[in-house]
């Protein structure tokens, strides 16, 4: 055990003498237009986690709960903004037809995928810990922490001012990850993968759904 | 403390492969110039999960949860003192001090770290390794890669990775006896116990997938990037989403022009992914 200790101290002393002078600046002052804590975004966010506990906890009918998901998007929820965001370069080239199409799939899409997702995170804490804004962006940090005594997960809500202290909700990043962007990813793939033929996608999209409404 | 000498090596290899690495980025929107041999080892990962690793680990969760969450802890707690290092190497001499206790609770009075007890005492621990050091220190992340056995990954993390298992297998060779088998058995109850944990979110996450390779590719580096930034989202690296709600769909456009910043956070590619639907 000595010879490791002494092996940690070796790369302390490479940490601390050699490398430190040349880390980069962590932390870096923030700019000067930017809102350290925003209450009615918190509340905001607040209310949309109390919501969607309150249907996870209280509908055991799926068709019920996905009809208040539905609802509860469509109130919440900047959908358009997603449907675009989420077509990458595409969403300029495809007709009004074909992306309200796509607009209505995906919605229906979004509330089979995360009702299902956030089924494990039922009937569990939610802690709102802080807020940024920046120009209309804003970002709400939660905890959510598990009764089951699992590791507590760190949730951020990307929030659009869309009028003063009205908002809309954009995307949610659960560890990180953040959802609208995981499904830009894998859309983008599947159309670049196919030539940008939209119909492909559109049928990948509505397999997926169909195998939610099969089970 | 034998290989040592491998770690400059590693130095040197890490920033050549990440220049190549980025002088691709520009080609491929997405950065995935081996997408074909990608997609053929994830293939061949997805039968070797199916038929070995995933049957274990469901056999593994019959483990009364206690006892998993014992391995769980004390593999962590193995892990700590590299964690300790990278720390410091990335300047974080709090995080280091943080580490370095609960290495000392969790080794002592947390029974060769079975038990948290660090956490009870407030110490929450975090992992830092090899590959997030270099990012720290500006390498970039490369090219996505996708290996059998070792899944997603880059040039820069699968060095880091090589190189963190050549540091620990010094670490603990100069701490016990017969490290070779205690090396092999802590990294086969590593996998183990990390696919168990996973196992309901793979499962859902392969069903609801258009495309399961590219959403494992997308949380990778997305995962990758949150903890490089240790969990801390910065909102000054958002892009700039306000043109997505021009009302009228053919006036859609993103500006584009300031944005070369604002990629490092989208898609976890610090290089230029946030370009990749807006070629």
């Amino acid at each position: 055990m000595r010879s490791s200790i002494a092996f940690c101290y070796f790369l302390s002393a490479i940490g601390l003498f050699v490398l430190l002078p040349l880390a980069p600046q962590l932390g870096q002052a923030q700019g000067a237009d930017i809102i350290n804590h925003v209450p009615q975004a918190e509340a905001y966010v607040r209310q949309i986690a109390d919501e969607v506990i309150d249907i996870l906890v209280a509908s055991d009918d799926k068709s019920v709960r996905e009809a208040r998901f539905r609802d509860l998007l469509r109130e919440k929820a900047d959908l358009r903004r997603i449907g675009r965001f989420t077509l990458g370069r595409f969403a300029r080239t495809i007709s009004k037809e074909d992306f309200a199409t796509y607009q209505s799939l995906l919605e229906t899409f979004i509330i089979k995928v995360y009702a299902n997702r956030l089924g494990a995170y039922s009937n569990q804490k939610i802690t709102i810990l802080s807020s940024q804004q920046k120009n209309r962006n804003i970002i709400v940090k939660s905890r959510i922490e598990f009764a089951t005594g699992r590791d507590p997960v760190i949730l951020d809500w990307w929030l659009i001012e869309d009028k003063p202290a009205t908002y809309k909700l954009f995307d949610v990043s659960i560890l990180g990850i953040w959802m609208a962007q995981e499904q830009r990813a894998t859309f983008l793939s599947v159309l670049n993968n196919n030539q940008g033929n939209f119909d492909i996608l559109l049928n990948h999209i509505r397999q997926q759904v169909e195998n939610h409404l099969a089970e | 403390m034998r290989n040592l000498y491998f770690i400059p090596f590693i130095f040197v290899v890490t920033l050549g492969l990440s220049a190549c690495a980025t002088s691709n980025n520009t080609a491929e929107s997405v950065n995935d110039p081996l997408e074909p041999f990608n997609r053929a080892m994830f293939a061949v990962n997805n039968q070797l999960d199916k038929f070995i690793l995933r049957p274990a680990a469901i056999v593994y969760g019959y483990v009364p949860a206690p006892a998993r969450y014992g391995v769980s802890n004390a593999l962590n707690n193995l892990g700590e003192p590299l964690t300790a290092a990278n720390d410091l190497l990335q300047g974080q001499v709090r995080r280091a001090g943080t580490t370095v206790t609960r290495f000392g609770i969790n080794s002592t009075i947390g029974l060769l770290g079975l038990i948290d007890m660090a956490e009870y005492f407030g110490f929450e621990g975090h992992s830092e390794d090899f590959g997030q050091t270099l990012a720290v220190y500006g390498v970039g992340e490369g090219f996505y890669l996708f290996l059998p056995i070792f899944g997603p990954t880059s040039p820069r993390d699968l060095v880091g990775e090589l190189s963190q298992t050549v540091l620990e297998d010094n670490l603990w060779d100069s701490a016990l006896d017969n490290t070779n088998s205690f090396n092999t058995i802590t990294t086969a109850l590593g996998a183990l116990s990390d696919r168990q944990e996973s196992l309901e979110l793979l499962d859902e996450i392969e069903r609801t997938s258009v495309d399961y390779y590219a959403t494992i590719r997308s949380f990778y580096r997305q995962s990758r990037a949150a903890e490089i930034a240790n969990q801390e989202m910065d909102i000054e690296n958002l892009p700039d989403i306000d043109g997505l709600d021009m009302s009228d769909l053919d006036m859609f456009d993103m500006d584009m022009a300031d944005n070369g910043d604002k990629a490092n956070m989208y898609e976890g590619n610090e290089n230029e992914a946030y370009e990749e639907g807006y070629k």
